[in-house]
């Protein structure tokens, strides 16, 4: 499979989708039932909206946790899409 | 201990239109006349949503026979459930499909019986395979999720790797390779269904290059045929623990074959709260924790994570519902498993024609009245 880069445009894959209730808030709804997004995940999940590139992404965290090192974000980022894409829950656009 | 619920399989109805040979719902079965209404169901959903479930499965039967199924649908997907519709297919077509979507389907199981239509409609017992085939066409156009799954056994698995090349191109996200499982109409017709030892040795070699190679693409699932298996699956990931089943009646049960054991009484949501039966029902608690346990299980390191098997396949082998799964090898009455794989083992690989039975069933409604069932074919 491809790199993802800066270019790339991540989105959810077709059957997923971020919990939406209060007491699903850190949960990724999938086929096969729930995974719970630590972290960062979640966040960079509600960006993964099919518009916004990786860069672009990375730009609004920056701005969100101004006290982190941006290489440092855009590799977690890469980091996390790349796992969730090889489980399949996160495409290219 | 505390238990939430993840998820709710709603048998809205037990009407399908086949009549599989490996059927696992029970022998006996609801009736039209005898299933929840609309507001029954929804008001299920409310209450599971809030005890903690996240997914709700719509299943039968066929649930396209339900006339009320995009109210089912729309009303789960109010209730902030994740919404799958596990389907024959039959019943579907791209407006109802369209409408299902609209009204918030999240995922949408098409089952499949082979990808050889003779075969496929043989082993439904119905001509149905070319319908499904065209769904599919019409499914990957739309964005919903998509699991292909297709019930393997002993009859079809040499055609393994076109099934995994149907599924490759039908857009499908994912396939479920699902070896039958023996309960109810299926145990019946096990000897005609289970796969030979050499079979599976090489399918799960074609199960795992094709995983690989597939990686990000399609997501392949796989049920081993628990016979073959050293230790019996978590059943449902224990009884009681993650899942509910609703038959079409209203019944409360832990998992779609329990009610096969006798003396257990299954509340139902017509006069119960769905929260009182998971936490507070007998049927519920009875193989909850350890102290049920008989030996081999109580002193064994694996009962945390397979509970001692499954209690309903306990009871058909044994008799007994709390002995130690048969399937498993560490089992007293492993012998009876033993017995059936030598006797399958013994004759020639898929040289079993040996006749087999189909599933009839109450009759449909007229709006998703199949097309009449074919003689089975001469072998
Ligand atoms: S008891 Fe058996 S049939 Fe019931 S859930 Fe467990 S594994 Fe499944
Ligand atoms: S003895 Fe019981 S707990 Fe141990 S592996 Fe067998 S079924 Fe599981």
């Amino acid at each position: 499979m491809n790199q993802i880069v800066s270019a790339t445009v991540p989105r959810l894959g077709p059957g997923c989708r971020l919990g939406s209730s209060e007491s699903q808030k850190d949960m990724l709804l999938v086929p096969e039932g729930a995974l719970k997004m630590k972290g960062p995940a979640r966040v960079i999940l509600e960006l993964c909206d099919g518009q916004r590139t990786v860069g672009t992404i990375v730009d609004e965290l920056s701005r969100l946790f101004p006290s982190e090192n941006a290489a440092r974000i855009e590799s977690d980022v890469i980091g996390i899409l790349m796992r969730l894409r090889d489980r399949g829950v996160v495409e290219d656009a | 201990m505390k238990y939430t619920p993840q998820a709710l399989i709603a048998e809205v109805t037990h009407r399908c239109p086949l009549h599989c040979v490996y059927c696992s719902n029970p022998l006996e079965m609801q009736h039209r006349s005898g299933e929840l209404a609309t507001s029954d169901w929804i008001s299920i959903f409310n209450q599971a949503a809030a005890m903690g479930v996240l997914q709700l499965h719509l299943t039968g039967g066929e649930p396209m026979a339900r006339a009320d199924i995009l109210d089912l649908v729309s009303a789960g997907r109010k209730a902030d459930l994740y919404l799958n519709l596990i389907t024959s297919g039959v019943g579907l077509d791209e407006a109802r499909l369209d409408a299902l979507i609209a009204a918030g389907l999240d995922h949408i199981q098409l089952s499949f019986q082979d990808v050889e239509e003779s075969e496929a409609n043989e082993f439904a017992g119905t001509r149905a395979h070319a319908l499904k085939v065209r769904l599919a066409e019409i499914i990957r156009k739309r964005r919903i999720g998509f699991t292909i799954n297709i019930v393997v056994h002993r009859r079809n698995l040499a055609r393994l790797d076109e099934m995994i090349g149907f599924a490759e191109r039908s857009g499908a996200q994912r396939l479920e390779i699902a070896n039958v499982q023996y309960y109810g109409w299926a145990l019946r017709n096990r000897d005609a269904l289970l796969p030979t030892r050499d079979q599976l040795r090489r399918c799960v070699q074609t199960l795992e290059a094709a995983q690989e190679r597939l990686k990000g693409r399609l997501r392949i699932e796989f049920v081993l045929p628990d016979y073959y298996a050293k230790y019996p699956k978590p059943c449902m990931n224990g009884w009681g623990r993650q899942l509910m089943l609703i038959d079409p009646a209203g019944r409360v049960l832990p998992c779609h074959a329990a009610g096969v054991i006798p003396g257990i009484q299954f509340a139902n949501v017509r006069e119960q709260s769905l929260r009182w039966i998971w936490e507070e029902s007998p049927a519920f608690a009875r193989f909850r924790g350890e102290d049920w346990m008989p030996e081999p299980c109580r002193s064994c390191e694996r009962r945390e994570r397979d509970f001692g098997g499954c209690r309903c396949q306990a009871f058909l082998l044994t008799g007994d519902d709390k002995a130690t799964d048969p399937v498993c090898t560490l089992a007293p009455a492993h012998g009876i498993v033993e017995e059936v794989v030598q006797r399958v083992n013994a004759g020639r690989e898929g040289a079993s024609q040996s006749g087999w039975v189909y599933r009839i069933d109450p009759p449909m409604s007229r709006a998703a009245q199949p097309p009449p069932v074919p003689a089975p074919l001469p072998s």
